[in-house]
């Protein structure tokens, strides 16, 4: 289990952790998704041990991972942008992960080597972004870690890529492997992920597993031949609200069959609950912390 | 667990090791172009610029082994630092690394050694090398296993110093740009600063010259960098004296920085914040010293300029362009503060890539100045009173007072401006050589003339140097001295030592013509001289008597010093000094009074003395016994005038006939520098010269120091001391060494006096001759002997060592040529009167010259004079 407990990562005077905790189970997938700045490069680099926390704990299966070998051994960490060396190949990068890394798999990473379509002996700095990354992520599935942290990993990869990353990822985790993944591009995270966090500003305004996530908010849409009152929405937590002639569009948090039920009790003359996305819960929770299209431009 | 995975576990124990190997087989490119360029300064440029000098003992040979291999290896220990331990400067390679599973301190500690190695193993194999190919070269050349592996030594510790300390600026810098800049910086401005300070100190206070204690050590701390070349050019001069010790102070400073570097290192690596990264600096103290420092240095270098200039004499009259004390003073305190916050501003713009922090920097600058401005303001105002001290009588235990005659300074063509920057550091920083006429005061009478005399120096300087006094400098020595004569200085000086009763030494420095009233002060100071010689010569005699003291040695200060400490030959000088110091009626100091020193030991302690004396005229018996023995034509003075008499010769044993020459007498001359109006052949020239000779053989060249030099001024054989004259005396010799018929005799002594000889060929010498048989005790056949050789420079005279004791040295002493037909023989000439060190043997000056002058008959034999230079 990793766990943050009370976590405060400043840069100079900046905060950009600012007291989180969090907690991921083995075996799980958690996507972290916030706004730019918000702290999800900061997040994985304490977790992968690159940085320090200023204050709080950072336990990996109950021991604190900064320099901590042990613990560091169970954690593999990809950044958003991989550095290699000028004449870096897979091969010879490897070499070192092989005498680093305990749990370093051979069978798998000559396994890996033959699915992506890259050449283990080119210089890596020569390829493309993506192809960059899969050269990252073939070498961190051969370490087999039990923790896997990405940054921005589907970025660059082509749609196919996306997939058999997707794949060899949720095969790992189905073998005991927690990812963390942060992203911004929340259709990939979507079905892919099973627990989802939101950071604003250093912290987490929400977290909880994805399901959950899209059960505790509903997309209502209703006709009312009498509009509702003030007094009769006030009882509904509306995140969000559009109407367009008769037709309302409603974004309340609670779960669906609840918000159906008392929704009914005003009498719609149409109701139905849609389903609601991820980038959606993103965009209501953000706006729900200030942080939307109009406040920007204002 | 895959199988897989159990074979990666045997493979590699622990990270450390993993990071290490891996990083070696990642810059092992970098390993084999650096080993290539060691392999290709030396041995390969060696030898193939042996090839083309044609021996290995040439000093060109270690010359480029010292110093190409040095800066090669320089380069490499910035270079190698900067390339492994750029993970701190980047955030990209930062987040890659520090996401491994190794600790930050393993991760550092590991790739500093895997650094180390490819630093240190292919330099060491390069040494190995080296050193293997100088074996069959003679041991006390320049190219010897011994210098060679002086210089493996100390480059070890110094690449190691200097790669460990860019290692540390590594950690604390946040970019490899910085790094490297304050590595540069550091190693630049602080020997600068350094050495500024050092200089200020000994050339404000008139007199005064404060010496940091440790000051050759700190003065290398922190410039690893630079502190191998001047070790290197030490040993280079030492090697010429036959000392092959490195200079130990400048080790010792690259493994106190190594420690402190590495100690800091293994804290700092820990709490070093990975996202400094780019950042200017991960920890900032170490720049702010560099950037202090630096500041420092430059405005102390222009404010020294500054100063030097506007109290430099500047038109024909050599009067100064400023001349009052103060406005000196706030040139330097202006041209200081000016510079170093121009110098500020650099540096916090290059550290901060801007302007920023730049007033907070302004904190330090201030600090500098004050601090800088605070030490040359006391420097300046005497510094709390040292300007005028003298200890007083009853505190001192024994005093000594040096006068040196004023001879002539030199220039080397710097020009007059140049000239007087260059010489502001020359004279005050450089021990020049004069000649010296000392006098060690005993007596409490004596001592109180020195004080006495002390006193009246500080007076008349404060006459004219009044605080706030400047930096001294050669041009302040002579005020009358012309702007254009720059070849001639007047830079006589007085130093007065003293030494309390508390065991604290005081030394005063005087220039010669900051003392109004010399004559007067002369005067003083030559009956000072006579008074505390007889003082202290008779309290000599007195320990003597009662046998508390040993003399150990006698020196003589002619133009050479000459070193009398055998035994046998101490004694006897010793007892004729005594006997005539105790027959003449007055002791008086002449100018042309040899000066000496005894030196004794207390038998008890064995604590060391020394007293000056002298040997005036009059001294018929000790003059005899240097002429005896040959050591008079080496004090390079007539000292025919001294004795009245003609040369007395060493007389050969009784099997070596001598015949006349045809008849040539030549006239003595008198009263000139002894050598200058002489002929003479230089007697390697017949070796070397010898075609050349050939052309000049029917002529006569007189060695006259006015025509005929101007005549052949521009003939390249005037450009070398080693002129080619031959005349009808040294004929016979040039036509036996043609015919191969010239020999000579070479005479050992060891410790005890006692004479050995063995007869060579003369063009024999140049081999290295097996004299084993050869060599004859004169009066003893059952000696036996090891042979070191000696290359000394172009004859090889060997060295011989006991073979059964290995502190029993032959050393060769006295050098005699002789035709084979022996109608031509040279005088012995004492080879000791120009030896080196006695334990290494040899002389190891290069030319012998015969003066055909002294030619004289006496009991129907000719001899040729012969001396040394």
């Amino acid at each position: 289990m990793i766990g943050l407990y009370h976590v405060t990562k400043k840069f100079g005077k900046l905060a950009a952790l600012d007291d989180i905790s969090l907690k991921l189970e083995n075996g799980n997938i958690l996507g972290l998704v916030g706004s730019n700045g918000s702290g999800k490069s900061t997040m994985l680099r304490i977790i992968g041990g690159v940085f320090e926390a200023d204050s709080g704990n950072v336990l990996i299966d109950g021991e604190e991972n900064f320099e901590n070998e042990k613990a560091k051994n169970k954690i593999f960490f990809v950044s958003d942008y991989p550095y290699f060396y000028n004449d870096s190949t897979i091969k010879n990068t490897a070499d070192l992960y092989r005498s680093l890394y305990k749990s370093w798999d051979e069978q798998k990473f000559q396994k890996l080597c033959s699915m992506f379509p890259i050449n283990t002996k080119a210089r890596i700095v020569n390829m493309s972004k993506g192809m960059q990354r899969q050269a990252a992520l073939i070498l961190a599935l051969s370490c087999r870690p039990k923790y896997l942290l990405l940054d921005e990993i589907f970025d660059g990869l082509d749609p196919v890529v996306r997939m058999l990353v997707k794949k060899l990822i949720i095969d790992d985790v189905t073998e005991g492997m927690s990812v963390i993944i942060a992203s911004h591009n929340l259709r990939e995270l979507e079905d892919f992920c099973d627990h989802i966090a939101l950071l604003h500003h250093g912290k987490i305004i929400y977290a909880s597993e994805l399901d959950y996530a899209k059960m505790s908010i509903s997309k209502i849409q209703a006709a009312f031949s009498a509009p509702p009152t003030v007094q009769d929405m006030e009882q509904f937590e509306i995140l969000s609200s559009s109407m367009r002639g008769q037709l309302y569009k409603l974004i309340i948090r609670g779960s669906q069959d609840e918000i159906l039920e008392r929704m009914r009790s005003l009498n719609p003359v149409f109701i139905e609950a849609l389903p609601l996305t991820l980038e959606e819960i993103f965009i209501y929770e953000m706006e729900g912390a200030g942080y939307d299209v109009s406040n920007i431009i204002e | 667990m895959t199988s897989a995975t159990s074979s990666n576990n045997l493979k590699y124990k622990n990270s450390f090791l993993s990071v290490f190997i891996w990083t070696i087989k990642k810059h092992k490119a970098l390993a084999i172009i650096y080993s290539s360029l060691l392999i290709f300064s030396c041995p390969v440029i060696s030898l193939l610029t042996n090839m083309s000098v044609g021996t290995m003992n040439s000093p060109v040979i270690p010359a480029t082994f010292a110093i190409v291999t040095t800066t090669v290896a320089m380069v490499m220990s910035i270079i190698v630092p900067v390339m492994l331990l750029d993970y701190m400067h980047n955030k990209r390679k930062a987040d890659i690394f520090g996401a491994m599973p190794i600790t930050r301190r393993k991760l550092f500690f590991s790739r500093y050694l895997a650094g180390l190695a490819i630093l240190i193993v292919p330099y060491l194999i390069n040494g190995l090398i080296s050193i293997l190919l100088s074996l069959p070269c003679v041991i006390n050349s320049f190219y010897s296993p011994t210098f060679i592996t002086n210089i493996v030594i100390i480059m070890l510790f110094a690449i190691t110093a200097s790669y460990s300390f860019t290692s540390f600026i590594a950690v604390c810098s946040g970019t490899t740009a910085n790094a490297v800049l304050c590595t540069i910086f550091i190693n630049l401005a602080y020997p600068m600063a350094f050495n500024l300070l050092s200089f200020f100190s000994s050339s404000i206070i008139p007199g005064v010259n404060i010496q940091f204690w440790g000051s050759k050590f700190f003065s290398n701390f922190l410039a690893p960098l630079i502190s191998p070349y001047e070790n290197i050019v030490e040993m280079f001069f030492n090697t010429i004296n036959h000392s092959y010790m490195p200079n130990l102070f400048s080790s010792a400073a690259n493994i106190a920085l190594i420690i402190c570097s590495l100690v800091m290192c293994f804290f700092f690596t820990k709490k070093r914040k990975t996202e400094a990264a780019q950042n200017s600096f991960a920890y900032k103290a170490p720049g702010v010293i560099i950037s202090l420092i630096v500041t420092a240095a430059c405005g102390m270098f222009v404010a020294l300029i500054c100063s030097v200039l506007a109290t430099s004499p500047y038109n024909e009259n050599g009067s100064a362009a400023v001349t009052s004390p103060w406005l000196v003073f706030a040139i330097f305190i202006i041209a200081f503060i000016i510079t170093a916050f121009f110098a500020h501003i650099v540096v916090t713009v290059i550290y901060n890539k801007g302007f920023t922090g730049f007033l907070k920097s302004l904190i330090c600058y201030v600090l500098v100045a004050v601090f800088i401005s605070g030490i040359y303001t006391t420097l300046a105002f005497g510094c709390f009173g040292m300007d005028k001290y003298v200890p007083s009588d009853d505190e001192i235990k024994s005093a000594n007072l040096t006068f040196f005659d004023n001879e002539s300074g030199y220039s080397y063509g710097f020009g007059s401006l140049g000239f007087e920057i260059f010489s502001a550091f020359l004279g005050n920083s450089f021990d020049i050589e004069f000649y010296g006429h000392p006098i060690s005061a005993l007596s409490k009478e004596d001592i109180g003339s020195i004080t006495d005399i002390h006193r009246e120096i500080i007076d008349s300087i404060s006459k004219s140097k009044t605080p706030p006094y400047h930096i001294y400098t050669i041009a302040d020595s002579s005020m009358s001295v012309s702007y254009s004569d720059d070849m001639t200085r007047d830079v006589g000086r007085i130093v007065i030592n003293y030494e309390l009763k508390n065991g604290s030494k005081v030394e005063r420095n005087y220039n010669y013509s900051d003392v109004k009233n010399c004559s007067y002060l002369m005067s003083k100071l030559l009956t000072l001289k006579e008074h505390s010689t007889k003082n202290n010569l008779a309290q000599l005699q007195n320990l003597l008597s009662e046998k508390k003291i040993e003399i150990t040695s006698a020196v003589l200060n002619g133009v050479s010093k000459i070193n009398i400490d055998k035994q046998k030959i101490k004694d006897e000088f010793i007892s004729a000094f005594l006997s005539d110091f105790n027959s003449v009626k007055k002791y008086e100091y002449t100018a042309d009074a040899i000066d000496i020193n005894i030196n004794y030991c207390d038998k008890d302690s064995e604590a060391k003395h020394s007293i000056s004396a002298f040997i005036p005229k009059g001294f018929n018996n000790t003059i005899k016994m240097l002429e005896q023995y040959g050591y008079a034509a080496s004090l390079g003075q007539d000292i025919s005038s001294l004795s009245n008499k003609h040369y007395e010769y060493f007389e050969l044993p009784e099997n070596i006939s001598n015949v006349n020459l045809k008849d040539n007498t030549v006239n003595l001359t008198s009263n000139q520098n002894s050598y200058m109006n002489y002929k003479y052949i230089n007697f390697t020239s017949i070796t070397y010269y010898l075609d050349n000779n050939i052309i000049y053989a029917d002529d006569e060249y007189i060695y006259d120091d006015s025509t005929d030099l101007e005549e052949d001024e521009d003939d390249a054989d005037y450009e070398d001391d080693d002129f080619i004259y031959t005349d009808e005396t040294s004929k016979p010799l040039v036509d036996a060494y043609r015919k191969d018929k010239l020999y000579c005799r070479v005479v050992y002594s060891d410790k005890s006096g006692n004479l050995y000889y063995y007869d060579e060929k003369f063009s024999d010498f140049e081999k290295y001759a097996n004299i084993e048989d050869k060599l004859k005790a004169l009066n003893d056949d059952s000696i036996k002997y090891n042979i070191y050789n000696s290359d000394i420079s172009y004859m090889k005279i060997p060295l011989l060592r006991d073979k059964n004791d290995a502190n029993k040295i032959y050393t060769p002493s006295i050098l005699q040529l002789y035709t084979d037909d022996e109608k031509v023989i040279t005088q012995p000439l004492n080879i000791d009167m120009f030896n080196g060190d006695e334990n290494y043997g040899g002389a190891n000056e290069s030319q012998i010259y015969i003066d055909t002058t002294y030619l004289l008959k006496k009991n129907g034999k000719t001899y040729i004079d012969m001396y040394g230079p």
